[in-house]
């Protein structure tokens, strides 16, 4: 603080006006700085001893509740507060002095009228109705010989806010009376003005505090969403984004050009979702599939608006659902195999009575037939036992067989299929790469109908390679799930026949080459296990199939 | 005497065609409901009834149960088609013989009802066995009563009398028995092994047991007993 009092020769030499204008003008100085309330008072009861030349000063102020007075600063010589501190055990700073009814403080606070003795330790004996001001005013006239007082109110308007005393060895006359009841008029304004600003500034720090608060909670719930997230203004610029963003784009990006920054372009993108969402003023929600990340993305864009409607910014959130596209697809497919299945069940429920009797009658016509006849026959019967076997394998899939259920080691089953499928594995040059974990655990299952499955599987891969190819069979234990997977590096599978392949009678090869029913059968064996079937395939590179079933439980045994 | 057999269908066809070729051998008698087998089966005693599984009003099931229940001795097959199977075997469990799934092939009609009457033959001597088993001093695990009904079987005791000679996969008894489906040779294997005549070891081979080797050796005496009363 810059002390203008340094270059005052001597106060004495002042008259008694420009003293109170010098120090009215230093605190109003220090108001206007916006200087605290304490620096005030402090320069107040300083510029009492220091200007007006009085041995000692203090400046108490009416509490709240009007019940206490409080020493909120003083000024005496060197050591003679800390005497009095270390003799009454007493701070003086902040001391409290309870205002009795019809004591001589409340009085005076009633009557604005000052007090001014010429003897301080004889008021203080007579007025023993306020002890706290007589504890410090005794021993302070004790041992300083002070011996005049004077108490003044401090007035803002006609407000009283608090009380100055003043303690002088030279008697003290109706003319510093005077003197200090017009300073403390000035002095009690800028102490109210000071004391308001001060609430004033708490308030905004409160509420600069609430409002950091509210802004560090959105913040960490913007930064904990596990989606893509940012907030981009109406000129491509983002100006905010969540820490996934970070993530995903392997940079910052507030502050940065969206197209520059996310699509690596100069210009902005002719279809670019958070324009449109500018022009129609609407949340717009789309999904897409993402060809580099491979992942299926729900784009989202919402406007945020100012408080009188206009445009403020558009937010962008990313989010990644392959896995619950795969679960949505998985769910629709079954639904719709489902229905196939039954609706196939009951077309070949009802194909099979009369294809019971065309086998009947032709078994019958066969044993009286002769020659050509009998061949004719003979190819009649081979038909209806193709359709036979059609109709069984659709009831098959239809209704469950649960007979034959028990505990299945699927490596047993593995290999016993590759023993079986050794001699076209051999004649296609199919190399096969066996990865057994050893340790796999039994599921419940049909080992029959398993075989089926792993057979159907496995001679699919092998008209798949064209001519040596790479045949890899891998289980493993996952969990609660038993896993089998089967890759081949054969042609693949088109993108658009993935969805079908477990349909009935969807097949790529020639008519009368396979029936179409290999895959959809094989479905269902593995929905019947509990299972679940998943195949991934890149055109050229080959087909991955991966075959889980939940792994058999001890009681099950 | 030719055996008599009832054939149940609500297919006129079925029943036509199963009596042209069944008839030079056996005395065939149709009927086109459940309630029609079952008024024939109040006034005349069939050997082997084939019936169709599911028909509407009464069923096959509820036409063995009531032959079953009326005239024990008569034997029943069940005519299925593939959906229902897991019927056929419940059947299976309630006493019919044997079950055919739908389309059929004729020699494995004619197959089934020649096993059937066997098994009535079979039943007709089992006091024999039952004379035998009181008499036996081995110590057997289970009651007479399921020896005797796990033994009425001709798939159980071609199975039993095969696996004296030693032990075989489930493939090799299939095709040695001559069974058409792999479920019903299951059925029965899960049968012996229930009552432990057969056992299999870890690599899924079946033997008989120490108590299967037992009653194999009772089998094979009731056996030429009963081939001798079925000549005469």
């Amino acid at each position: 603080m810059k002390n203008d009092l340094d270059i005052i020769p001597s106060p004495w030499d002042l008259d008694e006006k420009t003293k109170e204008l010098l120090l009215l003008q230093e605190v109003n100085n220090l108001l206007n700085s916006g200087s605290k309330l304490e620096v005030i008072l402090e320069t107040i009861a300083k510029g009492l001893t220091t200007i007006f030349g009085y041995n000692v000063s203090a400046i108490h102020l009416l509490n709240e509740s009007k019940t206490h007075l409080v020493c909120k600063s003083y000024s005496a010589e060197s050591d003679l507060v800390k005497r009095v501190e270390k003799l009454t055990k007493i701070s003086v700073l902040n001391w409290k002095i309870r205002l009795f009814t019809g004591s001589m403080l409340t009085q005076l606070i009633k009557t604005k009228e000052p007090i001014i003795t010429t003897d301080i330790l004889n008021l203080v004996k007579s007025h023993s109705d306020t002890p706290a001001l007589s504890k410090l005013a005794g021993p302070i006239a004790r041992f300083s010989g002070i011996k005049f007082g004077i108490g003044v109110p401090l007035l803002a308007e006609d407000k009283i806010v608090g009380v100055i005393g003043i303690g002088s060895k030279e008697r003290l006359l109706e003319k510093d009376v005077e003197i200090l009841l017009n300073f403390s008029k000035q002095a009690g304004l800028a102490v109210e003005r000071a004391k308001i600003y001060e609430i004033l500034e708490d308030t905004v720090q409160e509420r600069t505090k609430e409002l950091k608060e509210s802004n560090e909670f959105l913040d960490s719930v913007f930064n904990s969403i596990t989606d893509t997230i940012f907030i981009r203004d109406l000129n491509y610029t983002i100006i905010k984004a969540n820490r996934v963003s970070e993530q995903t784009f392997s940079e910052n990006l507030v502050g940065k050009c969206c197209y520059k920054v996310i699509m690596q372009r100069s210009e902005p993108c002719i279809d670019c979702d958070i324009d449109y969402t500018i022009e129609k003023k609407e949340a717009q929600t789309h999904e897409v599939y993402d060809d580099n990340l491979k992942e299926h993305l729900l784009i989202s864009t919402y406007p945020i608006f100012h408080e009188d409607g206009s445009l403020n910014a558009v937010m962008k959130s990313i989010k990644i659902i392959t896995e619950e596209k795969r679960t949505e697809e998985q769910m629709i497919r079954a639904d719709k195999l489902a229905s196939i299945g039954r609706l196939a069940a009951g077309f070949a429920h009802e194909i099979n009575n009369p294809l019971t009797n065309i086998s009947l009658y032709a078994q019958i016509l066969h044993h009286k037939a002769r020659g050509e006849n009998r061949q004719m026959l003979d190819i009649v019967r081979s038909q209806t036992d193709v359709a036979g076997r059609i109709v069984k394998n659709f009831l098959k899939f239809s209704y469950p067989h649960s007979e034959n259920y028990g505990p299945i080691q699927l490596n047993e089953t593995l290999l016993k299929v590759l023993a079986f499928l050794k001699s076209q594995f051999r004649q296609g040059n199919v190399n096969v790469e066996c990865d057994l974990d050893p340790e796999l655990r039994e599921i419940r299952g049909d080992g029959s109908h398993l075989e089926q499955v792993f057979v159907n599987i496995l001679t699919n891969a092998i008209h798949s390679i064209d001519n040596d190819g790479h045949l890899k069979i891998s289980t493993c234990n996952n969990g609660e799930q038993i896993k089998v997977a089967i890759s081949d590096t054969g042609c693949g599978i088109p993108k658009e026949h993935l969805s079908k392949i477990f349909d009935p009678f969807f097949t790529t090869k020639e008519v009368g080459k396979g029936t179409g029913l290999g895959l959809f059968i094989s479905y269902g064996i593995i929905q019947k296990h509990n299972g679940t079937i998943r195949v991934k395939s890149d055109i050229d590179k080959g087909t991955s199939f991966i075959i889980q079933f939940p792994k058999l439980e001890d009681y099950e045994r | 005497m030719k055996d008599k057999i009832l054939i149940v269908d609500d297919d006129p066809l079925i029943c036509e065609g199963l009596t042209y070729v069944l008839k030079d051998r056996y005395d065939v008698v149709t009927a086109s409901s459940g309630r029609g087998a079952l008024l024939k089966a109040e006034t005349e005693k069939f050997s082997v009834v084939l019936t169709d599984l599911v028909m509407p009003g009464i069923d096959g099931k509820q036409v063995l149960r009531e032959i079953k229940r009326s005239n024990p001795q008569t034997q029943v097959i069940m005519i299925t088609a593939h959906a229902t199977v897991d019927n056929a075997i419940e059947a299976m469990k309630e006493g019919a013989s044997d079950y055919i799934c739908k389309p059929f092939d004729i020699k494995n009609v004619q197959k089934s009802i020649v096993r059937a009457l066997k098994e009535a033959a079979f039943e007709r001597i089992d006091y024999n066995l039952e004379q035998k088993l009181d008499n036996e001093t081995i110590k057997l695990s289970i009651s007479k009563d399921s020896i005797l009904k796990t033994l009425s079987n001709p798939i159980r005791r071609e199975a039993m009398e095969f696996l004296v000679s030693g032990a075989y996969s489930f493939t090799e008894i299939l095709t040695q028995l001559d069974i058409d489906d792999p479920t019903k040779l299951s059925f029965h294997l899960r049968i012996l092994k229930s009552v432990k005549f057969v056992k299999q070891d870890d690599y899924k081979i079946y033997s008989l047991s120490h108590q299967g080797k037992e009653i194999a050796k009772l089998l094979s005496f009731l056996s030429q007993m009963s081939n001798s009363k079925g000549t005469n």
